[in-house]
């Protein structure tokens, strides 16, 4: 066994091998693939048994068969995708999907259908390249693997045993029921078990099989990359959140490995030549959305399978929970026999108690008198072939928000099946039904069957409808215009960025789909084999990981650590100087790299804190940011100052370096006047533009640790001060005002302060509305939308809104530009002013900065102009030469599509 | 100004049953502990060598900073090559300088035993954070009826039917495992099984 899994928890035990993360990761590989289910398993065992480095990143964790314990309470927290709360927008249909290593498969019921050969003709007609012989190699191989096998007359548990009974009563129309059949499922020898060659028929296949026959890809193709001498690593807890790519070209990706509630605890960047996304239906799409791949058709055609059940109390105990859960089927009226257009199955399922009790529509004593029966029930479920009407969205938050509504013709579908099955429980003896719906909960004979067809029909939102099965999102075909990848699976427009999973399904699929995903999967690892690009290096870079050479993006104890084990670079004392002027020079002291949008500014040191997102840090990143800057006194010391941004203070230091005991050579910072003599700093420089430091309250060598801290000449926009930004927006040299076409598209903006940039505060969206105006629609963090007008010559890009402040943007890349929102402001040129003054301002309806400024005077603070920063804000000030005197807020805007 | 006197201390140190030997050794005085290693009070450090021995020496003026300090507390703690605390020692207190035993820290780093996460623990963490995290994915104001009727039927499965008396009640089988499996050798047989 050689390959390894990482991930965030810490375990007792795990069946393999494991490790838990502490840092940051930083790979470089050939290839990496997002999600680790149906698709993505196969892919990454495929790549690297083809000779590929592989890193697969799943954003669940990794559960062993052990570990799965059988609880509902336990398992669906830890196994589905947020903890089985996902919905439709509308909250009418609960989508169930994976969330682990081995994704959906790992809580499926192990049904396996082949892909429909109607299916194929239809994929064909919509642009989908990919033939029958392909579609059955690839099924064979992968039916070979996970041991695809029908299940036995004897493995048939009593509930499927009375949807075998029904089928073979029933007549429909004066027709019998010819389709109906024994499920194939894959199951087989436990690889930690010996003694269990197959499925052990517990029912509990929705929370993992606990004695790993389930052949899903944790104990298949997961298993066989582990334990194989190829290049592969599984990373667990890992949410992928962005792809990073230009021109076409992807050259890695940026996400964060997620404690169990969600939060960052370490970042990771993965470089790769290739990327394959199979993080399943809507959170591919979600990704393609965040990472800012432009295609309309991302989102846009999702199907679920929409699947509502019907219940039949028998006198006698059937006990549904035990044995298979899904083991036959009827195919009468679903695409399996030849339907073409909608059409449903009737799948028999059982569920353990807490999803019976979730599925059952009613309430109060109603559901604990029907809840009390759960032994005498059977249970089967039509699953309807809907169109893919559905879309993806992405919110402000970032999330997929997903819009559904149930057709008239699925509608017309689940009543139809619905009213079939009810009558199917009665003629082999229910003595009543229960349907999902609010309306109409219990029948008491089949004559009551057309009321619960009405009560659908009529008012379809009373339905308890759950989907399993969300495919599309991302379509399949051959016109760019109509999809999203090809027939490969490649993305349009991209090189070597893939989307293989349930979301590039052009339609419904109409059978329950893993083995049609996992062909997929496995037809995508041969033909990007087979059309290797390779012409692509990998491009190394830290993104936004903490590295000594970018310490602000550290955890404070990650800056504590490095500076126990870095050494003080002597050498580089010398550097510690800053520029002569105290102003920005473009090009001197202060120059930008548009590639890598890093500044370097020799100014000063610029202070960060480390990345944490607890309050107190967060707090000190936000409001307590500083420079400190220096000049050279003699060949031993340096004069230095340090200023925090958002007080008017000047701490004055001596900088030496010294020995100290336990630290070895360092250079000491001491405050000169009271009250900062009280502390002092040691640092160490590690390259000419990093430093690590410590602040220290009390006596030099014996002090009580206040902080650890990092500073640098060097660091990305996204660290930047309000005068970076002043300097990237008035000098040509940077930026140009832009035209209305350059700006089209969706815009996030970050405010930007001295001390911080804020995570993202706003979306701008510019284009031309359907007659054909352009206008920009805004969105502040989800609190206040609308739209402003734009105006923009070659002078000036400018948009209002209800405010007196208007907006300014200046464009620095297509992809990234600067923005202001001001207001010009005057003041009487009085120094001094009398609260009388104030009142009579007040009473003639003078602006808010007006009376602000009014303040200040009264309190003689002997300024005729407001500070550069106004305290502890965003706010600030600028004084040009052409624009006059204004006040506002600055910000940057990265395109994300 | 009085003449101080200062007394060098050597401390000796090796590191054992690891797979690496290299680790930063930081030996520190425990008077303020309470800060644990937030406090400046690092007498030395120093890198292990390549048989994973290290050997640190240091002044005692370096504690002896308040007048009732006597005996130095010395606590050593190894930091792996990134800087992450991997052990730290229990106190010693040399008596003087040829106090060798105490002055020698042998350090046998056993196995980390974790039993930290529980997989279940935090099951009720996790569905909450779930919940919250819907957030702006759902259009709550048109479906106020619909969304408080789904919660509450959540929250009433949710409390009821993961119970295990409700289960009795009912006479569902439950679970065929016992809730950590893996800390105990168990049957694969299940409670309904014929043979
Ligand atoms: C309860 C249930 C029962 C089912 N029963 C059957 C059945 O019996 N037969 C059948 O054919 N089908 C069944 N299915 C459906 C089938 O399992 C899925 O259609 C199939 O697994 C989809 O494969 P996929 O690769 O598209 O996605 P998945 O298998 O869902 O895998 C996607 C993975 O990507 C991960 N991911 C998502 N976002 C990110 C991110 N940002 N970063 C990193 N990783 C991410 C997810 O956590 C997940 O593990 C069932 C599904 C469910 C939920
Ligand atoms: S029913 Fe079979 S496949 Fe499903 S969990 Fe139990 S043993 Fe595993």
């Amino acid at each position: 066994m050689t390959n390894t899994i990482f991930g965030i928890s810490e375990f007792e035990k795990r069946a393999e091998i494991y490790k838990v993360i502490q840092e940051d990761i930083v790979r470089n590989v050939d290839v990496c693939v997002i999600g680790s289910g149906a698709a993505g398993a196969i892919i990454a065992e495929k790549l690297a048994a083809a000779g590929k480095s592989v890193v697969l990143l799943e954003k669940g964790g990794y559960y062993d068969g052990e570990s799965m314990n059988q609880q509902e309470n336990d398992m669906i927290s830890l196994l589905w995708k947020n903890s089985g709360a996902n919905f439709t927008s509308n909250l009418k249909i609960a989508i169930a999907q994976g969330s682990c290593l081995g994704g959906s498969t790992v809580i499926n019921d192990a049904v396996c259908f082949r892909i429909p050969e109607i299916v194929i003709k239809q994929w064909n007609d919509l642009g989908v390249n990919i033939t029958k012989e392909e579609w059955d190699y690839a099924t064979d191989e992968v039916s070979a693997r996970i041991n695809v096998t029908k299940v036995t007359d004897e493995e048939l548990n009593e509930n499927a045993k009375k949807l075998q009974k029904a089928c073979t009563t029933i007549q429909v129309n004066g027709e019998p029921i010819t389709e109906h059949r024994v499920n194939d499922r894959n199951c087989g020898p436990s690889w930690t078990d010996p003694t269990l060659q197959s499925c052990v028929q517990c029912g509990f296949c929705h929370l993992g099989c606990h004695y790993d026959t389930k052949q899903s890809m944790l104990v298949t193709y997961i298993h066989d990359a582990l334990q194989s001498n190829n290049d592969f690593t599984a990373y667990c807890d890992c949410d992928i959140k962005k792809i990073i790519h230009k021109d076409g070209i992807v050259t890695g990706v940026e996400g964060s490995f997620i404690d169990n509630t969600g939060n960052e605890k370490y970042r990771i960047r993965v470089n790769a030549k290739l990327v394959v996304v199979s993080a399943g239906a809507i959170a591919s799409s979600n990704i393609l959305h965040k990472s800012g791949v432009a295609n309309k058709n991302i989102g846009q055609g999702l199907a679920l399978h929409p699947a509502p059940f019907v219940i039949g109390h028998f006198n006698e105990k059937i006990y549904g929970n035990r044995g298979i859960p899904m083991s036959y089927t009827c195919h009468q009226f679903g695409v399996t026999n030849n339907v073409k257009q909608g059409g449903f199955l009737i799948e028999s399922i059982f569920l353990p108690i807490f999803q019976m009790a979730l599925a059952i529509p009613s309430f109060g004593l109603d559901h604990a008198r029907l809840m009390a029966e759960f032994n005498n029930y059977a249970l089967a479920g039509i699953m309807t072939r809907d169109d893919s009407v559905g879309r993806i969205l992405k919110t402000f938050g970032d999330n997929p928000k997903v819009e559904y509504e149930l057709t008239n013709d699925t509608i017309n579908d689940m009543a139809r099946g619905m009213a079939i099955l009810a009558r199917m429980w009665f003629e082999i003896g229910a003595d009543y039904v229960i349907g999902s719906h609010s309306d109409v909960t219990e029948i008491r004979s089949a004559h009551e069957i057309p009321k619960l067809e009405k009560a659908i029909r009529d008012n379809p939102d009373g339905l308890r409808v759950g989907s399993a099965h969300p495919q599309g999102g991302n379509k399949m075909g051959d016109d760019p215009e109509k999809a999203v990848v090809d027939s490969n699976c490649k993305v349009f427009g991209f090189k070597n960025l893939y989307c293989s999973d349930a979301s590039v399904f052009p339609t419904s699929l109409g059978v329950n789909p893993q083995l049609t995903v996992m062909a997929l999967g496995t037809l995508t690892a041969d033909k990007i084999i087979a059309n290797w690009p390779s012409d692509i290096a990998v491009l190394d870079s830290l993104g936004n990981t903490c590295d000594l050479s970018q310490p602000e993006n550290c955890l404070t104890e990650t800056l504590g650590e490095m500076f126990a084990v870095t050494e003080h670079k002597p050498e580089l004392f010398e550097k510690l100087e800053n520029s002569e002027s105290k102003e920005i020079i473009p090009g001197d002291n202060w120059q930008f790299d548009k590639n890598k949008l890093k500044i370097s500014n020799n100014l000063y040191w610029k202070g960060f804190y480390g990345r944490n997102a607890d309050l107190m840090t967060t707090g000190l990143r936000a409001f307590g940011g500083f420079y400190k800057r220096f000049r050279k006194l003699n060949s031993e010391s340096f004069s230095g100052v340090t200023k925090p941004f958002n007080v008017p203070v000047f701490a004055k230091s001596l900088a030496k370096e010294k020995e100290l005991a336990g630290h070895g050579k360092i250079i000491h910072l001491e405050y000169q006047a009271a009250p900062f003599n009280q502390a002092y700093d040691i640092l160490k420089m590690v390259d000419e533009n990093n430093i690590l430091g410590k602040a220290f309250m009390g006596r030099y060598g014996r002090g009580q640790l206040l902080f650890d801290f990092s500073m640098s000449k060097i660091y990305h926009i996204n660290f930047m001060g309000e005068d970076d930004l002043a300097t990237l927006f008035y000098n040509d040299q940077y930026s140009h005002t832009p035209t209305k076409d350059e700006m089209i598209g969706k815009w996030e903006g970050m405010l930007v302060s001295d001390s911080f940039v804020t995570p993202r505060s706003q979306v701008f969206d510019f284009d031309y509305d359907g007659s054909g105006e352009y206008q920009m629609h805004y969105n502040f963090s989800n609190l206040l939308q609308g739209y402003s007008e734009v105006s923009a010559n070659e002078d000036l890009f400018r948009f209002d809104d209800f405010t007196p402040f208007h907006d300014e943007l200046r464009m620095i890349r297509p992809d990234f530009a600067v923005g202001k929102w001001v207001i010009n402001w005057s003041l009487p040129q009085s120094s001094r002013f009398s609260i009388e003054e104030l009142q009579s301002l007040i009473n003639s309806g003078a602006s808010t900065i007006q009376v602000l400024d009014s303040i200040y005077k009264i309190f003689n603070l002997r300024i005729s102009r407001l500070p550069q920063e106004i305290g502890i804000s965003f706010l600030n000030v600028e004084n040009h030469p052409q624009k006059g005197s204004r006040i506002g807020l600055s910000y940057i805007l990265r395109k994300t599509n | 100004m009085p003449k101080k006197f200062v007394t060098s201390y050597t401390v000796n140190g090796s590191i054992q049953n690891v797979h690496q030997t290299k680790f930063y050794v930081e030996l520190l005085d425990n008077d303020q502990q309470w800060f644990d290693d937030r406090i400046d009070d690092l007498l030395g450090s120093s890198w292990t060598d390549d048989s994973g021995k290290f050997q640190i020496i240091f002044d005692d003026d370096l504690y002896r900073d308040n007048w009732f300090e006597g005996k130095p507390e010395l606590f050593v703690i190894l930091r792996d090559e990134s800087g992450k605390i991997v052990h730290k020692t229990n106190t010693k207190s040399p008596s003087n300088p040829n106090d060798t035993e105490n002055l020698t820290f042998d350090i046998v780093i056993t196995q980390k035993v974790t039993f930290i996460d529980s997989p279940y623990d935090t099951t009720n963490a996790r569905r909450i954070a779930a919940f919250a995290r819907i957030g702006d994915s759902m259009d709550l104001t048109d479906n106020i009826v619909n969304s408080s009727r789904l919660l509450m039927q959540s929250l009433n499965a949710w409390l009821l039917y993961t119970n295990e008396a409700k289960w009795n009640l009912i006479g569902y089988d439950g679970p065929q495992v016992e809730r950590y499996p893996w800390r105990n050798p168990h049957s694969h047989k299940l409670a309904w099984s014929e043979d």
